[in-house]
């Protein structure tokens, strides 16, 4: 027979080299090749070498766990490398096969040639002596098999072929074909084991195996090391037992006893059984044990031998034992002992176990025998018992459940289990539930329909329904249905949820919500007739009041006039207050709607002015619209026009003969700010907030001036908060007002993205409002963080120029934020400008850029700001051209403290001479200067080449026309009223301008 | 002359707008509501009509609405005068076809305004 070599390789062309090698070196060699597959596996048994190819090695070490003897050889098709060989070597290669070393390839297959002449030399000694009682081994009910070294099959017994359908003529050479392929890597590992370790009496139960038909079935295998004559050991031998067939054991142990010599060998095929098998004479003494007495009973098998059974019985049944066994010899059959008693065995240190117990007659010339295989059930004890506690536990689960359950017969319908929580729901007893039905927990209405579900399926049960108490009220219950068994019944759980309080809280809810729907409605109503039974008496009021000032009934004396006059002014003044009250009543019931729409801000704001123009006249009052073209808002046009309206006849009230009042535009955050403002009497600092409240009359100043009703600033504080905005007031007695919005627009903010970044930490969104106010305009894009960790992140994002801490925030986490920035490595070299209220030794001791006490002032605070942030000034020269010195002071101090460089000039002149010296970022031109003013100035600026460039700024104290103000939107970019809070308004244009001169 | 019916179950509201419409030159029948009003209407030949909207027996509402089925009335001004000045009033009144609506209180500048937009009447001075 040639040498059986698989090459194991993923190269085609391989096998036939080798071949072709083998031939010329004198082999007669079958070689094939193959990738490491299930199929490949099963020929490895019957193989005499196997040839691994080096890019195969990972599976060196698996393959030698499987065929631990076959000679394997790496080769490789490369220079010889002994570091590489002594490491495959070491993996469990026999040899390395280099490309350049063939001898090495003559070796190995001489050597396998060799290894198969001793193996199957080995096998035929085996086999002969396996076959010696195979007579005896062939009329047993089990099989036995013996596999070699390599798992391939050298006996394969009637037994093996009744139990499998497998011939052995079939299966030589090759692994057992019963095994399961996903089994056959487990089975090849076992033998290796077996072969290389040893081992006795492995017991494999209720292995699924394939039969010959194809069909699966139990069996049981008990495996043990072969060895051959020189006790060497030469494979594996194993028992087969088809479960089935286990009480097939018992009967036929009497053929065992045809050949005392053969059973004695038989024995040792009881060993593997799991069970402790005893063989009993008719005198009750054990003639036979098998092993599994020790590990059962704790006795060595030959000590057992000659004793009475009745030491493997617990004492108080000894007597019984007796009894009984006399009765079984008069009725001997294969059946289980105990009439289904529970049984329990007695070990040698008198400890007890329950067992399950078999007995067989055996039928010998000299006598009855018994055979007895004793279980031990101890486990499975165990597990019923844990079965029953589980069962236990699900009781009283059920009964304590807090939920009402129930279980009835689907059949019969009568309750099989009920809980209290059931019991109290319905009012029964438990003894009175379960003599019921499931009908008599139902309206007899309801029980046409529970007998068409309960036939059908489930989901009929799982809704709402209507359970009939014992006292014959009704309740709403939701079921939740299982179909169970119970004791052997078809059954079904219902869980029943008692829902009618459930129901009862959702009917108040929908009765509470209804109500509270009808107040709602009912304010609304009432709100609509107070206003129809207010203004109803008012009409005859003012008309008749109008008819006698018209005089139409005949004339009246001056004081009469002067009467019907007070009458006619009040009564007005009453209808303007019921007509706000009733807008505020509106807002504060939620009642007001917004209609948001984007619209042109400067056509609400011409319509305003056209209303209050008149007004304005009669004062001489001078009225500036400085807003540029094209401001778009989106916000309710109409609330819109109505809080400029409102703004605009404070203003016109409250501003002297001969003042100035207007409207200006600038950005705050992302929304558009608009600024009504004055030269009237002004409100005092503390007032700022107050003005704003319901009936605030601003002290003595108001007195005389009746026409307001209190409530127009309020009012206009709500419709601009409620459409997203903010509005506040900046004033100084005796100088003006300037009442400033915000209100949401589609348009983008201008580009800070350039600006100086300061970072501050402030929690208070008034303080923070006040600091956009305060820095933005000087250049600044302001940040705002509120806790330390805020803060962290948006500086390493931002990398501010500096970052500004108030040490007393609220949450007084100051010192925290503070050493937590200083404690990160991509923040602690941020300047921190830190604000406290206490002095400080030295600011460089804790790290502080630079540190302030309270109270602050805005210019420190900028001047200390653009200490640390490093801005190229080149462009921010700004020319003042003011005629009146304390102008130009007042210019230079405003320019100078937010970081411009200022140049002064006291006249259009002596601008021209400057200019033609330095190039200035900007001009700032008063309007009334003697000899060229401003308008002459500008004209000169915009004609000539080298400054028309140059943005210009208008500050004027100089009343407007409106051709006045078209000419300077023209020309300029921003038009400055002297006696308003101008100078912010600067700052913003500078820095805007600046912003943009950047780009 | 021109002829105007008034409806308004106040006596003094009555007077009021007597006494403001015969000061512009109306003729002005009197009628204490809707269903006073419907039954002078046809005979009084009115140029105008005026109706209070809250009214016992029948409202302004439901006094416009029996006036414009009359083929007489279809196209006369009927104008509602009413205490009612919440938002949407006006648009429900004139949705429902009157010709105007005007919130009390009025006075003879205002009455004079509507009375223009709604027979082209020119002041008399």
């Amino acid at each position: 027979m040639p040498l059986q070599i698989l090459v194991l390789t993923n190269r085609v062309g391989e096998a036939a080299r080798f071949q072709t090698e083998l031939a010329a070196l004198g082999f007669a060699a079958s070689v094939v090749e193959s990738e490491l597959t299930e199929d490949a596996l099963q020929k490895v048994p019957a193989l005499d070498l196997l040839l691994v190819d080096s890019c195969c090695i990972d599976s060196l070490a698996s393959l030698r766990s499987i065929a631990p003897v076959l000679p394997m050889m790496m080769f490789v098709d490369g220079a010889e490398d002994h570091e590489v060989a002594m490491r495959w070597i070491r993996d469990g290669a026999l040899d390395c096969l280099f490309s350049k070393s063939p001898e090495a390839l003559h070796r190995a297959a001489y050597q396998a040639l060799h290894l198969r002449g001793q193996r199957e030399a080995a096998r035929l000694a085996s086999v002969e002596r396996i076959r010696a009682f195979e007579a005896v081994v062939s009329a047993c009910p089990f099989g036995i098999c013996a596999v070699d070294e390599n798992g391939a099959v050298m006996l394969w017994t009637a037994g093996a072929e009744r139990i499998t359908g497998w011939k052995q003529e079939e299966i030589l050479g090759r692994t057992p074909p019963t095994i399961p392929p996903e089994h056959l890597q487990a089975f090849l590992e076992m033998v290796s084991l077996v072969v290389r370790e040893g081992g006795q009496g492995w017991h494999l139960q209720e292995l699924p195996q394939r039969h010959r038909d194809g069909s699966t079935f139990p069996m049981s295998i008990t495996n043990s090391a072969m060895r051959d004559d020189n006790g060497k050991i030469c494979g594996v031998v194993s028992i087969l037992m088809d479960l089935t067939a286990r009480e097939q054991l018992l009967a036929h142990t009497e053929a065992m006893r045809l050949d005392m010599s053969a059973a004695r060998r038989y024995r040792d095929l009881l060993e593997a059984a799991p069970d402790a098998i005893l063989e009993v004479d008719r005198h009750g003494r054990i003639v036979l044990a098998n092993h599994s007495v020790k590990r059962l009973f704790g006795y060595e098998p030959e000590d057992l031998v000659g004793q009475p059974v009745e030491i493997l019985v617990p004492d108080h049944l000894k007597g019984a034992h007796h009894h009984q066994r006399s009765s079984y010899m008069d009725a001997p059959s294969i059946r289980p002992m105990g009439n289904g008693l529970k049984l329990s065995a007695r070990r040698a240190d008198g400890s007890q176990f329950p067992v399950e117990i078999t007995l067989s007659p055996m039928r010998f010339t000299e006598g009855m025998h018994v055979a007895a295989a004793v279980r031990d059930i101890t486990e499975r004890e165990r597990l019923s018992e844990d079965v029953a506690r589980s069962a236990q536990q699900a009781q009283m689960l059920f009964d304590a459940y807090p939920v009402p359950a129930y279980v009835y017969d689907r059949e019969s319908l009568q309750f099989l289990a009920v809980n209290d929580q059931a019991a109290a729901e319905y009012g029964y007893s438990r003894e009175e539930f379960l003599e019921r039905t499931a009908l008599d927990i139902r309206p007899v209405e309801d029980q046409p329909q529970f007998l068409a579900a309960v036939c059908g399926d489930r989901a009929a049960e799982g809704q709402v329904l209507r359970h009939l108490h014992k006292n014959g009220s009704l309740f709403d219950v939701h079921t939740v249905v299982h179909d169970i068994v119970m004791h052997g019944r078809a059954a079904r759980m219902v869980v029943a949820y008692n829902i009618t309080e459930r129901r009862r809280r959702e009917e108040e809810l929908q009765e509470a919500k209804r109500k509270a729907e009808a107040a709602s409605l009912s304010k609304s109503e009432f709100l609509a007739s107070m206003s129809h039974e207010l203004r109803s008496p008012l009409h005859t009021i003012t008309g008749f009041s109008e008819l006698l000032e018209e005089e139409i009934e005949g004339p009246l004396n001056e004081k009469q006039k002067r009467f019907v006059q007070h009458i006619n002014r009040d009564s007005h003044h009453l209808l303007a207050l019921i007509n706000d009250i009733l807008d505020l009543s509106k807002i504060e019931a939620g009642r007001l709607e917004f209609l948001t729409e984007d619209f042109d801000a400067n056509s609400v704001v011409e319509e305003v002015l056209g209303t209050i123009r008149p007004q304005a006249d009669a004062k001489a009052i001078t009225m500036l619209n400085t807003l540029p073209a094209d401001i778009v808002l989106r916000a309710d046009r109409l609330r819109f026009k109505q809080i400029v309206l409102n703004l605009f006849s404070n203003a016109v009230k409250f501003t002297p003969h001969n003042g100035q009042i207007g409207i200006a535009a600038s950005w705050f955050r992302d929304q558009l700010a608009f600024t009504v403002w004055d030269t009237g009497i002004g409100i005092p600092r503390e007032h700022s907030d107050a003005v704003f409240d319901v009936f605030y009359q601003a002290g003595t100043t108001t007195k005389g001036v009746r026409e307001g009703t209190g409530l127009g600033l309020s009012i206009s504080k709500r419709l601009v908060e409620q459409q997203g905005g903010q509005i506040w007031l900046e004033s100084e007695p005796g100088r003006g007002s300037r009442f400033t919005f915000s209100m949401p627009t589609p348009q983008a903010p201008p580009d800070r993205a350039r600006l100086p970044v300061v970072l501050i930490i402030e929690e208070d969104p008034g303080r923070t409002r006040l600091l956009v106010q305060e820095l933005e305009p000087a250049g600044y894009k302001v940040v705002f963080a509120n806790s330390a960790r805020d803060a962290a992140a948006k500086a390493i994002k931002l990398q501010p120029y500096a970052i500004l801490l108030d040490l007393v925030l609220p949450s007084g986490k100051g010192w925290e934020t503070f050493e937590y920035l200083k404690s990160l490595p991509s923040t602690e070299n941020i300047p921190v400008i830190v604000i406290s209220v206490l002095p400080s030794n030295s600011a460089a001791d804790f790290g502080a850029a630079v540190y302030f006490t309270r109270p602050v002032s805005k210019g420190t605070l900028l001047q200390a700001l653009r200490q640390h942030v490093d801005v190229t000034r080149e462009n921010a020269l700004v020319l003042v051209v003011d005629d009146e010195p304390a102008g130009l002071e007042l210019a230079r101090e405003v320019l100078e403290s937010a970081g411009y460089e200022s140049l002064l000039a006291s006249s259009g002149r002596e601008a021209l001479e400057r200019l033609a010296q330095r190039m200035p970022a900007a001009i700032l031109v008063d309007l009334m200067m003697p000899d060229m003013n401003g308008f002459e100035l500008i004209f000169r600026l915009k004609s000539d080449a080298r400054y028309s460039n140059i943005p210009l700024l208008v500050l004027t104290g100089f009343a407007l026309n409106k051709s006045d103000v078209d000419l300077l939107q023209r020309t300029t970019c921003a038009i400055l009223i002297k006696g308003t809070a101008w100078k912010a308004e600067l700052l913003l244009q500078l820095a805007r301008l600046k912003g943009s001169s950047a780009g | 002359m021109k002829k105007a019916l008034i409806a308004d179950d106040s006596a003094s509201n009555r007077e009021l707008l007597r006494t403001m419409l015969a000061h512009f030159g109306f003729e002005v029948t009197e009628a204490v509501d809707g269903l006073q009003a419907l039954e002078l209407a046809p005979d009084s030949h009115p140029d105008l009509i005026i109706l209070d909207i809250q009214m016992p027996r029948l409202d302004g509402y439901g006094a416009l609405a029996k006036l414009r089925e009359l083929e007489q009335f279809r196209s006369t001004p009927i104008i509602a005068l009413t205490a009612f000045a919440m938002d949407g009033d006006f648009e429900r009144g004139r949705a429902a076809g009157f010709s105007d609506y005007v919130t009390k209180p009025v006075g003879l500048k205002k009455l004079r305004m509507v009375l223009e937009r709604s027979l082209g009447l020119r002041s008399p001075w």
